[in-house]
């Protein structure tokens, strides 16, 4: 029916090198950028500041809401991750793709008995919900039409 | 200075003619005109004298560009300067009047306008728009630029 | 009295014409009009345009007719102005306009100041453009620092036709640029009728301050009767301010309420509360969880601060009289709805490989009354250390451990054996793995040693039934995990668009021997019910008080659909299971789950041959469509254990709508003593919005069925009416309050309330900050846009 091994040209990203800017300043708590970076080396994919492209991404948010009712025993409660992103020429800084972002959610369980684990499953809940965010972010950076980059198409119109 | 009154008259020009019987001498092309630390320069002066002598009138006419006049009111003051189309200056009262496209800088302010009188040897000015002399058909107004009394721009 | 309002012409205001936005609510805009003439080539040089200028008879300037004025950004337009010799002041005389930083001052004479910003204008009407906002004022001074000073004024943001609220003050000071303003015998007139009155007032100019700490709350309850608080708030410096509310409560009596807030740097703080001597006693003062006579109070401190990036500290204090407090005085339903209070000092360094926190935490649970066993531990305190080490070759060792003194105040002889003692526990779980990743799969071994050691206290339990309890228990298991999975694709095209379709297959297997721990405490451990997630996790349990015994295989499959043009996610299905080769020995030692009875669900989750299927699908139908579907169903047995099912819409403009149904069987989530597991199977409908009707009115709503009881569980109905200077919210709410026991319906009761909120636009920003509750009941909805 078609389906093959997903070979390594599938997966590969349209550039190998990469600037990645943070605005929380990709230090020891930005979050999002160390996950980020982590997914793009994965992919084999450089991180060099003076890459032809720069992905820009914005602040991480998480907006959470009960599923369940109330305090009737323990609540299901839903996260939703977003993190907005765009990627620009680093030369004149075209917008190749712009205020986009990636979303993953996810659910995790607790009650007023569970005080003490909460934060654990909550930080456990939200590292997953970073590195689904992150692997979205490849597959729309796979499909990011970067040809408008290479020297001799430089005047195609950038998307 | 209060003290040109009294200084003798030089002028320098291309031509003159004079009418003794009206009393004025007629000086036409780049006239230069000095009594003191005033200085009249025009393209053509008439210089009218009393019947004791004196001179009474001045009137200095610009063609193309605009009669200029500058004297110094007082040693400290910075000079004063005007320009106008046409600049009468009346000796018995010590007043200049610069009519048409006037400009009077007299430190630290400027007037433009259609008419600016003002007198020699004190502060006193009056600007007016109103109907103008010249070409300029729109009814135009006076200008003013006042600075600070302390700074010394200009 | 301020001087009569001009008319709309005469305050640069522009009526919206065919340009009105779609979210227009105001009927138009004041518009600055350009300058008339040119500014000078420095800031202090001041140019005119006159009829008529001069010098008079002392060195002054005078400038007659149609006198234009202009220094800076300073603009003066008025029949004669005047400028004294030493140019410091231009004294003007007529009906004058002046038009300086946003502001538009009309007035029968003014005193400017030429070297500095002050000025000084009679009978004067102001507005202040970008801000909506006009008056009028006997006198108006603008000071030096560039303050605005009036006298006898009046401040509103309505339309120039709209009287319908003016505040007006005897003494009057705005600041615009800390954003606050200040009035002595002030009144708020509605519609020219005096409405309220303040001797003193201090009142936030924009929403940089507190919003709303202004307007009062007015709600009424079925059980207090009526509830009038009045927030005055004190803007003491640019980085603190202070709120205090007195707060009149019918049935209970008057109660002082305050807030406190500051900011240095990258440290910042507040600490509000309340308090209210001797209760009347609510509706039913005789009642039993009445608190007649008692005084009630509540604190709460929170700071956060930074000592470098890395290394940052916070502290917490929340305390409460009594577990009631927040269902007696709640002032809005996120408030009725907190469950506990935290008491937490906590220090957290992120390093590069190390995370090391170090904190002594706390709860106070907001239950009345509130059983020993319910009471949950201290933390005095618990020293966290984390690490992971990945080196090229894919290989990886993580370190996680954690030293914790757990303690409690509670008779030990009145809570079950396993929650009797406090002591100390230090847990290791060190682990090395390896994790090859590429395009087509990946394989992840993992190793993982389990080691906890307690050093407990049974202190005064009798000694019987301690029956030679161990009192230093401690475990050691190992983990072992072998993950793994493969990546499928191909592209076909549907629906006139290019797809990428993935078929991840996925096979995981976990083993974990099994360890005595029937001596082990509970302190932070729960089961943990059935999910995706577990089916690939080796733990049965949160916490660190057991580690589960397992020997399963999972496998499962997920198929994703993409858009190859853009990458988006639209589609992803998954599927998965787990097979037990072993039953499962280890439990939390509950005596109310009965593990020894067959016919308990909790024996029957320890002894099933499979898990239940989990099959999970989210589906980004349209921009604006979205659904979620999640199921696990009980193949053994041929039942649905657990099933919700949500569809959501989002329209760009903020409008909301959400449905959802959840069933779920009792007893499928384990967690929690037998007080807190459901009692019945959860069988609800869920229905939310969040409708912006017009740029007006906003809609809001749930409503939320317990098909199983037959029974709404909650009732929410809120409007809000926005217009151009005011607004105004009424939410009703009826909801179920269960009183914390879930496995009883018995207890239950229906609790109403109805909040009404007053917003005045620019007085204070937008009323009270929008009560957080909305955004629990209704999923995706944003304070913001409404």
């Amino acid at each position: 029916c078609g389906f093959q091994l997903r070979g390594y040209q599938d997966a590969a990203l349209p550039f190998s090198t990469l600037a990645v800017q943070s605005r929380d300043g990709g230090g020891p708590r930005d979050y999002a950028y160390k996950s980020v970076v982590d997914t793009l080396e994965g992919t084999n994919v450089a991180i060099d500041s003076n890459a032809p492209l720069t992905l820009n991404l914005g602040s991480e948010s998480f907006s959470e809401h009960e599923l369940t009712f109330g305090d009737v025993g323990s609540q299901e409660r839903e996260v939703t991750y977003t993190l907005p992103w765009s990627v620009q020429r680093s030369e004149d800084g075209a917008y190749l793709a712009d205020q986009q972002t990636v979303e993953a959610t996810g659910t995790y369980t607790t009650s007023t008995d569970r005080l003490l684990s909460r934060d654990n499953q909550r930080n456990d809940l939200e590292r997953q919900l970073r590195e689904e965010a992150s692997h979205q972010l490849i597959e729309r950076l796979q499909a990011l039409d970067t040809t408008a980059v290479s020297d001799e198409s430089l005047s195609r119109q950038t998307r | 200075l209060p003290s040109d009154a009294s200084k003798p008259i030089h002028i320098s020009a291309d031509k003159l003619n004079l009418d003794d019987k009206a009393g004025t001498a007629v000086y036409t092309g780049n006239v230069d005109m000095t009594q003191g630390t005033m200085l009249l320069k025009a393209n053509r002066v008439d210089i009218q004298r009393g019947n004791n002598g004196n001179v009474s009138r001045v009137t200095a006419i610009g063609q193309g560009e605009r009669a200029y006049l500058e004297q110094k009111p007082n040693p400290q003051d910075s000079k004063v300067q005007g320009w106008g189309d046409k600049v009468i200056y009346h000796a018995d009262t010590r007043r200049v009047e610069l009519i048409g496209n006037a400009k009077l800088i007299q430190s630290p302010d400027t007037f433009n306008g259609a008419y600016v009188e003002y007198f020699l040897d004190r502060r006193q000015v009056n600007a007016r728009g109103g109907k103008p002399s010249s070409s300029d058909s729109s009814d135009q107004r006076v200008e003013m630029t006042l600075n600070p009394q302390n700074s010394q721009s200009q | 009295a301020p001087p009569a309002t001009l008319s709309a012409d005469q305050l640069d205001w522009q009526p919206w014409g065919e340009d009105r936005p779609a979210d227009a609510l105001c009927r138009g805009r004041y518009v600055m009009p350009a300058y008339r003439i040119g500014a000078g080539q420095t800031p202090s040089q001041v140019r005119s345009s006159s009829d008529s200028a001069g010098y008079g008879s002392s060195g002054e300037t005078i400038l007659n007719g149609d006198v234009v004025l202009r220094r800076g950004n300073q603009q003066v337009e008025a029949p004669q102005v005047s400028v004294n010799q030493d140019r410091t002041n231009a004294h003007v005389s007529g009906p004058l306009a002046w038009r300086a930083n946003g502001a538009l001052v009309r007035g029968d004479s003014a005193d400017i100041a030429l070297n500095s910003d002050a000025a000084q204008v009679d009978s004067a009407h102001y507005v202040f453009h970008s801000q909506h906002s006009r008056g009028d004022a006997q006198s108006l001074a603008r000071l030096k620092d560039g303050r605005y000073q009036l006298r006898e004024a009046s401040f509103t943001t309505c339309d120039p036709q709209s009287s319908l609220w003016r505040l007006i003050g005897s003494n009057v000071v705005l600041d615009r640029e800390n954003g606050y303003g200040t009035a002595t015998n002030a009144r708020l007139e509605i519609e020219d009728i005096p409405v309220f009155y303040w001797p003193w007032l201090s009142f936030p100019l924009d929403d940089r301050r507190h919003t709303g700490a202004l307007w009062p709350l007015i709600s009424y309850g079925s059980s207090d009767g009526l509830d009038y608080s009045q927030p005055i708030y004190l803007n003491l410096a640019p980085n603190y301010d202070a709120t205090l509310t007195p707060r009149y409560i019918q049935n209970r009596g008057a109660m002082l309420g305050g807030e406190f807030r500051y900011l240095f740097g990258t440290d910042k703080g507040a600490i509000a509360g309340a308090y209210l001597g001797s209760d009347e006693g609510g509706d039913n003062p005789g009642g039993d969880d009445s608190h007649k006579d008692q005084d009630r109070w509540y604190i709460n401190y929170t700071h956060s601060g930074r000592f470098s990036e890395r290394t940052r500290y916070d502290l917490k204090y929340g305390a409460a009289s009594d577990g009631d407090y927040f269902d007696d005085f709640g002032q809005s339903f996120d408030e009725i709805d907190t469950d506990y209070l935290e008491r937490l000092a906590r220090l957290d360094y992120q390093g590069d490989v190390w995370h090391l926190q170090g904190r002594a935490r706390g709860f106070q649970k907001m239950d009345y009354p509130l059983a020993d066993d319910d009471k949950p531990f201290y933390e005095l305190p618990a020293l966290l250390a984390q690490a992971r080490w990945d080196q090229s070759s894919g290989t990886y060792e993580e370190w996680n451990s954690t030293a914790t003194y757990f303690w409690r105040d509670i008779d030990r002889n009145d809570v079950p054996l396993r929650e009797s003692a406090t002591g100390s526990r230090i847990h290791f779980a060190p682990a090395v793995g390896y994790r090859g990743d590429n395009s087509w799969g990946f394989f992840e071994p993992r190793a993982e040693l389990w080691y906890s050691q307690y050093d407990l206290d049974y202190g005064n339990r009798n000694e019987a039934s301690l029956d030679g309890r161990d009192e230093s228990p401690s475990v050691a298991a190992p983990v072992l995990s072998v993950d793994s999975g493969l990546i499928f694709e191909r592209d076909f095209s549907a629906f006139d668009s290019r797809w990428r379709q993935t078929l991840e297959p996925r096979l995981y297997y976990a083993y974990v021997p099994e360890r005595d721990q029937d001596d082990m405490p509970v302190f932070d451990t729960n089961p943990q019910s059935y999910s995706w997630n577990r089916l690939w996790s080796p733990y049965r349990f949160t916490g660190s008080d057991r580690i589960g015994d397992v020997n399963k295989l999972s496998y499962g499959v997920s198929s994703r659909f993409l858009e190859d043009a853009t990458g988006r996610e639209r589609l992803k299905l998954s599927l998965g299971q787990s097979r037990y080769f072993d039953d499962r020995e280890v439990n939390d030692n509950d005596p109310s789950k009965n593990y020894d009875d067959p016919n308990s669900q909790y024996y029957y989750n320890d002894h099933r041959e499979y898990s239940p299927a989990v099959a999970q699908v989210d589906w980004q139908l349209t921009r604006r469509w979205s659904a979620r579907y999640a199921m696990l169903y009980d193949t053994e047995r041929g039942r649905t254990e657990q099933n919700s099912t949500y569809l959501r819409y989002r329209d760009p403009g903020g409008s909301i709508v959400n449905l959802g149904y959840r069933w779920e069987v009792q007893g499928f989530d384990p967690a929690g003593d037998s007080k807190d597991r459901l009692g019945y199977n959860r069988n609800e409908y869920d229905l939310s919005f969040a409708w912006k009707a017009t740029a007006g009115v906003s809609l809001i709503g749930r409503y939320l069925y317990d098909e199983t009881n037959s029974r709404a569980l909650e009732k929410l109905a809120g409007v809000q009416f926005n217009d151009c200077c005011y607004g105004v919210e009424v939410a009703w709410r009826e909801w179920i309050d269960d009183d914390d026991s879930a496995n009883t319906i018995v207890d239950d009761e229906t609790k109403r309330g109805i909040f009404l909120r007053f917003i005045f636009k620019g007085l204070g920003g937008i009323g009270q900050d929008p009560d957080p509750y909305f955004s629990e009941a209704v999923p995706g909805y944003q304070p913001g846009t409404f």
